[in-house]
């Protein structure tokens, strides 16, 4: 058993999920990385741990009812009721318009990033209700507050802001917080070699947020620690943005002159 | 010069403007405690001082524009660049009636609420922006998202929310980030006042909050340490509740079963 509070990070292996499960453990809660790719979940736990922090891999398939329960069985048993959830797992996909747009496309995209979420906090949710408290967050997305060309994935991303204000609402009184974030063009790995292969131009995100930097995964993760901490006790339904400004700066800039 | 960061706080001399102060003095920063009330601002900065903080206290109105101007000066000659700026003046409202309302009530909300902390801002953002940092924070309110029989006060906070966003759009390309909080009926001491005179029910603080607490101004304190910190270096424009899920729960509680 951990005498650290046990967060689970899902889609911990990569990354926002893994710049958060590294985060949370130099905070020194003991981080479950819960991810489907087992050698880079693996990797990120072996990590963690050379940097003197404490961890430990699941295998984890979020559109898995059966998955979900058997995780969270799992980290009980372990190590402890789990004090911390960050439903990191998620999928994107390429600009289509909804015509053009496969079902199995919308489907596998739902599944994981909104059906999964749902699925992890309705069953870690109701043990940390009975357990007496927690907190979860979820990773929305600017795309929660604007209509963008990634149909399926911003119609989830604003479902999900939806669902983390219900869960609050509904949890609240058994003192389980339920917040997000929504971070902006993220510099994660996955975007970096966008950038090298030229299928994503730097300048061009820069110049649309209003501070002239990239978000990085780090800064995410720093939102999450802060969100999940003591210190945001008294907030609970909210989704942060987490996005150098993005959702004032797109329409401030638009206005013509 | 203080080797912390110089914040100032506007109505640092009582309530969420005081827990404030004392919350970033802690932190190791500067704190000015910056209030028409001269004399309890001095008390406050001394009860600062006396526990290892760092504070002075500074007498204005924040409905001057010299007066203002005079503060930004006064405090960068003295002490050193301001790195954080505070925007905690205000002032409450009884419910009522728009037909109902004293004019002359209605323009002091308005003066004190937007239009001291526009003032605010204009003085010392363009300082800011010359350095290439700092930081601005605004008090917001659940009023900011939220309908209420509050004519003067209601519509005072949306437009605080606006100003945020559209300074944060303006500000963000000189490293300058600007963002808000939105606390509800937090237990501050002009509450406290209210109370005492009967004009509010403190049994009713905490209807409807998700999480059944009361609010009080550390809690909000803590979220503007964090939105003031490096960990919060890729969010601006937000305005962050602070409200134990009123928000959430009030629309929530409402549905009729």
């Amino acid at each position: 058993m951990s005498e650290s509070r046990v967060t689970v990070v899902t889609g911990g292996a990569s990354g926002i999920g893994q710049a958060t499960a590294r985060r949370f453990a130099s905070g020194d809660d003991f981080v479950v990385v819960a991810d489907l790719n087992e050698e880079a979940g693996r990797t990120t736990v072996d990590e963690i741990e050379s940097a003197g922090g404490k961890s430990a891999f699941l295998e984890l398939d979020v559109t898995s009812e059966e998955s979900v329960i058997t995780m969270a069985d799992a980290v009980e048993k372990d190590h402890g009721p789990i004090g911390a959830l960050i439903n990191s797992a998620g999928i994107i996909h390429n600009p289509q318009t909804i015509t053009e747009f496969s079902l199995e496309e919308f489907d596998a995209v739902h599944s994981v990033n909104y059906r999964g979420t749902f699925l992890c906090c309705r069953e870690i949710g109701a043990r940390m209700q009975k357990q007496g408290g927690g907190t979860m967050a979820n990773i929305a997305s600017i795309l929660s507050f604007m209509p963008y060309q990634v149909t399926a994935y911003t119609a989830g991303k604003a479902a999900l802001k939806s669902l983390t204000e219900i869960l609050a609402a509904e949890m609240g009184e058994k003192n389980v917080r339920v917040n997000a974030v929504a971070p902006g063009y993220v510099l994660t790995p996955a975007m970096k070699a966008r950038i090298e292969t030229g299928h994503r131009d730097p300048n061009v995100m820069i110049q649309q947020n209003a501070l002239p930097r990239l978000v990085t995964a780090e800064n995410v993760g720093d939102a999450l620690w802060f969100l999940c901490s003591d210190e945001a006790s008294a907030i609970t339904g909210v989704t942060l943005p987490v996005d150098c400004g993005i959702l004032c700066a797109l329409s401030y800039r638009a206005f013509p002159k | 010069m203080p080797d912390g960061r110089i914040v100032v706080v506007t109505g640092g001399a009582r309530g969420i403007g005081l827990a404030t102060a004392k919350r970033f003095a802690k932190g190791g920063d500067f704190a000015v405690l910056a209030d028409v009330r001269g004399e309890l601002a001095r008390q406050s900065a001394a009860e600062i001082t006396q526990s290892g903080g760092e504070a002075a206290a500074c007498e204005f109105d924040v409905s001057q524009e010299d007066s203002v101007e005079t503060l930004v000066s006064t405090v960068e000659r003295e002490h050193g660049p301001i790195e954080v700026w505070i925007n905690n003046a205000g002032i409450l409202e009884n419910p009522g009636k728009s037909t109902d309302k004293d004019m002359v009530e209605h323009d002091r909300i308005w003066a004190v609420n937007y239009r001291g902390l526009y003032l605010c801002c204009r003085a010392v953002a363009p300082r800011m922006a010359e350095r290439g940092h700092g930081c601005i924070l605004n008090l917001a309110s659940s009023a900011s998202f939220k309908a209420f029989p509050l004519v003067a006060y209601g519509p005072s906070k949306v437009a605080v929310k606006s100003l945020t966003e559209v300074l944060a759009g303006e500000l963000g390309p000189h490293g300058v980030r600007v963002n808000a909080v939105a606390s509800h009926a937090a237990l501050s001491d002009e509450m406290r006042a209210r109370i005492e005179e009967g004009e509010r029910d403190p049994e009713k603080l905490d209807k409807d909050n998700a999480i059944p607490k009361v609010i009080l101004p550390e809690d909000v304190a803590e979220g503007i340490f964090f939105l003031c910190s490096e960990a919060a270096h890729a969010i601006t424009g937000v305005t962050l509740p602070i409200d134990y899920g009123w928000l959430v729960g009030v629309t929530y509680n409402a549905y009729p079963k």
